[in-house]
């Protein structure tokens, strides 16, 4: 390398400019999505969430049967062009059952989580924020009631109140509450210990503002995943309520009613049990993906 | 000790709102418990009503309650005229408690190598094939796990009875039915357990040391990712409980679980009350065990014990 | 003095979402038997993945030694098998980390975490090697040793956990001990007492030690010699004293003029200007370039290591032969506005 005396002239290194210069950053929520589009399962589970939603909501009009129509000659035939999924012991089309068992089970999913985020994010805020006695008494009360699994509370409620699709959502919603308290409490006391909670309050940030931009934004996360994994535990229960017989009454049909109505048939007509048995695992397994998706693309510790 | 005490004061008070709240909600069904007998002449009904206290006053009925489940008579059957709630617990128990500890022996003997394998392997094959087979477990709700198993091993291939109660081999389909979820659950918990451990600053130590893989897994590692695994043991027993309901049914094991359905479906409440307040009683002191085990397992808690941070 | 580390060309690269991050750039260097040096530099600079590359920890996915011989007591570790490793970390060579806090494992006792490394490495038994262990913890001036053995990382002070730390890696007599920024995690007064005992360790067994830092009053309380790192290069090594007195690198001047001291008065706190650099580009300049004060036309080309004294190089253009700077900066460092 021929080095001549010019090469020793002092001139400015050429800067990078300052944009590219450092890795582009990215907030929170894009690179959660980002890693939440990376994962394969939570993606597919998301998709075919939201085409049950659309069958659902559509799928019941189209099928030209309804759901209460008996036509006896016409019982226990296996899927057929006539029947996609056959037809039940009253001659009921199955799948039209089916899809409007869908509107239930996922109306009843998504309401009671509604009800239970909403209770117990309040339930769970207020313990947290105001902490102390009010934080002690409030959680002492949640371990108490959690003494007992909360299925034991549901099954009991629902032999008061007898079977009904109203009834579901109340003894869920009555029930269900206590897991999102605790999980919204954990959060915020875990937060208000952060060091930018404190930071926040000595440049003289009101207690409103600070639970608006840094408490609550920051317990969105486990919110959502605690949501939506709480839909498959929703879907879940009115099945079991429906299978020992507690759950909504003939001839509306959930997936749970049809699910104890195939189990009774299983050995002649297993198809009976099929459908309705897919219905409910793989809208279990969607929720359930999704909700792993999203827990693994909101941990922080996680970027990358 | 200043924490036995404690618990045993909560324990008290947990069931006694149990009690008193399943005995309310009892209470507070229209109509009787007889009302559903449809083919009663009124003469008849009366009696029973006298038999059994139901004209006293609430309050009365309450403390009369109370007063006998403190000396363990949970009371009579409405629907089996001789028989007690003690007796029918005395015989279903033991069948429901067989099946449940052989469920929880396969979901530990499963689930922890399960786990520590998808750790050790994080993002390779073993480790998708955990994860995929785990959610399978948790979202497939026990009692579809349960006709499938029938399906596919007692009516289509006949190896595996799927009604009986008799010898070793009818446990295996509904042990396998019930413990579907726990040893996913436990699966994820060792798994996730033993990620973090792996990532900790004293692994990083440890493999400076020059120690092999072997001992760094066992000696090092185990230890602190089962703590989560302990925790879980409550809600694991819980959940056994729970969906031996419906697996016992299915399978027409004559086991506690079974009797709980019936009971519910015949409106018998002493039954359904009594059994409440077993099962109440069961749970809670487990929960008891297993806060002890976990004390023992991790030497922070059992030393800074009282100590909030 | 014969050499005890060998490192030649080491380059470790860190795959990220982003993009591939060069850590350690074609790094090389010699420690010989007994000797203390400092490796100093600022965070991300590739410290503690050369390190760490050394004892052959790197965690593979996401790290990857691209390139790199390294050599202790002439045989080849980049050459060995993971069992093989096994035998040599903990006993030929060592490592103390950061924090103690998380460096020890909380639910092992004191004892048992000592005691391993004879019942691994000279295949004691329990009792035997407990004994073993606590005459460790007698040697890094623990007090109450047989008591700690019973004891729980949680339930000794910072400083006492980083000596038990010191007494794990030397349980073996290992002939290096990496230490990586063992003080920066503890108060002021404890730092003096570990880097006390790190010192007398290297006199009486005689283990060398690589000692990495970014405090420079700490390097400078205990290493022979200095490579001073920047960007995953090596940018001057010195014998210690030269380091200090006469540095032949505008980083290492800056470095040393950023320590306040209460002597000069109204300079304020001096600093150096600019970002540390993005590793995801490697520069085909001095990677220094952008926040150098001296740069010239030729710095946009890479450096390499030039002599300007006695065991002490610079990767500066400044100390070519050819640069009119040379003289300067010989003879008393960068006094050149």
């Amino acid at each position: 390398m021929h080095i001549t005396p010019s090469a020793f002239h002092r001139t400015p290194f050429p800067q990078e400019p300052l944009s590219t210069a450092s890795a582009t950053g990215t907030s929170y929520w894009q690179d959660a999505w980002r890693r939440l589009q990376n994962n394969k399962l939570a993606i597919a589970g998301l998709i075919f969430i939201l085409l049950i939603t659309l069958a659902a909501i559509a799928g019941p009009h189209f099928s030209g049967y309804s759901y209460a129509d008996q036509n006896l000659p016409e019982a226990n035939q296996p899927p057929s062009s006539m029947h996609w999924f056959g037809t039940d012991n009253l001659g009921r089309d199955l799948m039209t059952r089916v899809l409007y068992g869908a509107r239930i089970s996922l109306s009843i999913g998504i309401a009671a989580s509604l009800i239970n985020l909403t209770v117990g994010v309040l339930y769970g805020g207020i313990a947290g924020y105001a902490g102390g006695r009010i934080d002690n008494i409030m959680m002492r009360i949640v371990d108490i009631l959690y003494g007992i699994p909360l299925l034991l509370y549901v099954i009991l409620l629902m032999v008061v109140l007898g079977p009904g699709l109203l009834n579901i959502f109340l003894a869920l919603g009555l029930v269900y509450w206590l897991g999102m308290a605790r999980i919204v409490r954990g959060q915020i006391l875990t937060i208000k210990k952060q060091e930018y909670v404190l930071a926040a309050r000595l440049t003289g940030a009101s207690s409103a503002r600070i639970l608006l931009r840094h408490l609550i934004p920051n317990s969105i996360g486990p919110i959502l995943i605690t949501t939506t994994l709480a839909i498959p535990e929703a879907i879940f229960t009115e099945a079991f309520l429906s299978f020992i017989g507690l759950g909504v009454s003939a001839p509306m049909a959930s997936w749970g009613v049809l699910a104890s109505e195939g189990v009774v048939s299983l050995r002649s007509y297993p198809f009976q049990l099929l459908y309705p048995a897919l219905a409910i695992s793989i809208t279990m397994l969607s929720f359930n993906f999704l909700g792993d998706g999203l827990r693994d693309s909101l941990d922080p510790r996680m970027r990358k | 000790m200043h924490f036995l005490i404690h618990r045993l004061a909560s324990m008290f008070l947990v069931l006694f709102v149990i009690i008193t709240a399943t005995f309310l909600l009892m209470h507070a069904i229209p109509g009787g418990p007889f009302t559903t007998e449809k083919n009663l002449p009124e003469a008849i009904q009366k009696n029973m009503e006298e038999r059994y206290h139901l004209n006293d006053p609430l309050w009365k009925q309450y403390a009369d309650y109370l007063a006998h489940v403190a000396s363990g008579d949970l009371g009579p059957s409405f629907k089996y005229e001789n028989r007690s709630v003690n007796d029918l617990i005395r015989e279903s128990f033991p069948v429901s408690a067989e099946l449940g500890v052989i469920a929880i022996f396969w979901a530990i003997c499963l689930g922890i190598p399960a786990g520590i394998i998808a750790a050790v392997y994080h993002n390779r094959w073993p480790d998708y094939i955990a994860m995929f087979l785990t959610t399978i477990g948790i979202s497939v709700p026990g009692f579809i796990l349960a006709a499938l198993l029938i399906f596919v091993f007692a009516l289509q291939l006949g190896w595996l009875p799927a009604a009986l109660w008799e010898g070793p081999s009818s446990t295996v389909l509904p042990a396998l039915a019930l413990t579907g979820l726990p040893t996913a659950f436990i699966a994820r918990l060792t798994r996730s357990g033993m990620l973090e451990v792996l990532n900790q600053d004293y692994i990083r130590t440890v493999r400076a040391k020059g120690l092999s893989q072997y001992t760094i897994l066992t000696r090092h590692a185990l230890k602190n990712a089962l703590i989560p695994v302990v925790t879980y043991l409550g809600p694991l027993i819980a959940g056994i409980l729970t969906g031996s309901f419906v697996i016992e049914t299915i399978f027409a094991i004559p086991g506690l679980g079974r009797h709980f359905v019936t009971s519910i479906y015949n409106r018998d409440y002493t039954v359904i009350l009594g059994i409440t307040i077993f099962y109440s009683a069961l749970l809670v002191t487990l929960n008891l065990l297993v806060d002890i085990v976990y004390a023992l397992l991790d030497p922070r808690i059992k030393l800074n014990e009282g100590k909030d941070d | 003095m014969p050499v005890l580390l060998d490192v030649q060309n080491l380059s470790v690269i860190f795959h990220t979402y982003a993009g591939t991050v060069r850590a350690v750039n074609n790094v090389s260097f010699t420690v010989n038997q007994g000797k203390i040096i400092g490796i100093v530099g600022e965070s991300g600079c590739g410290k503690s993945a050369t390190a760490q590359a050394i004892m052959g920890i790197l965690p593979q996915p996401p790290a990857e030694m691209i390139s790199g011989g390294i050599y202790l007591d002439a045989a080849e570790l980049t050459a060995l098998s993971e069992k093989e490793l096994q035998h040599i970390r903990g006993k030929k060579m060592s490592m103390i980390f950061q924090d103690p806090m998380t460096a020890l494992n909380p639910v092992l006792t004191i004892g048992l975490q000592i005691a391993e490394m004879f019942m691994h490495h000279q295949h004691l038994a329990y009792k035997d090697a407990l004994l073993q262990a606590e005459k460790a913890l007698y040697s890094v001036d623990i007090p109450a040793p047989k008591a700690r053995l019973e004891q729980y990382p949680h339930q000794l002070s910072g400083g006492m956990r980083q000596r038990v730390m010191i007494a794990m890696a030397l349980a073996c007599q290992p002939k290096l001990i990496i230490a990586d920024e063992p003080t920066t995690a503890l108060d002021v007064t404890i730092q003096a007492q570990i880097i006390d005992l790190l010192r007398s360790k290297n006199q009486k067994l005689g283990t060398s030690i690589i000692l990495i830092s970014h405090d420079l009053g700490v390097i400078a309380s205990l290493c022979q010699r200095v490579l001073v790192m920047y960007a995953g290069e090596i940018i001057e090594a010195a014998p210690a004293a030269d380091l200090y007195r006469l540095p032949a690198h505008p980083y290492t001047y800056g470095l040393l003029q950023s320590v306040p001291r209460p002597d000069r008065k109204n300079h304020g706190l001096l600093s150096i200007a600019g970002q540390p650099p993005n590793l995801l580009k490697i520069s085909s300049g001095c990677s220094f370039g952008p926040r150098c004060s001296y740069s010239m036309e030729i710095c946009r080309q890479k450096p390499p290591l030039l002599s300007v004294g006695e065991q002490h190089a610079t990767r500066c253009w400044l100390a070519h032969t050819d640069s009119p700077h040379r003289q300067m900066l010989l003879q008393g460092g960068l006094l050149i506005k």
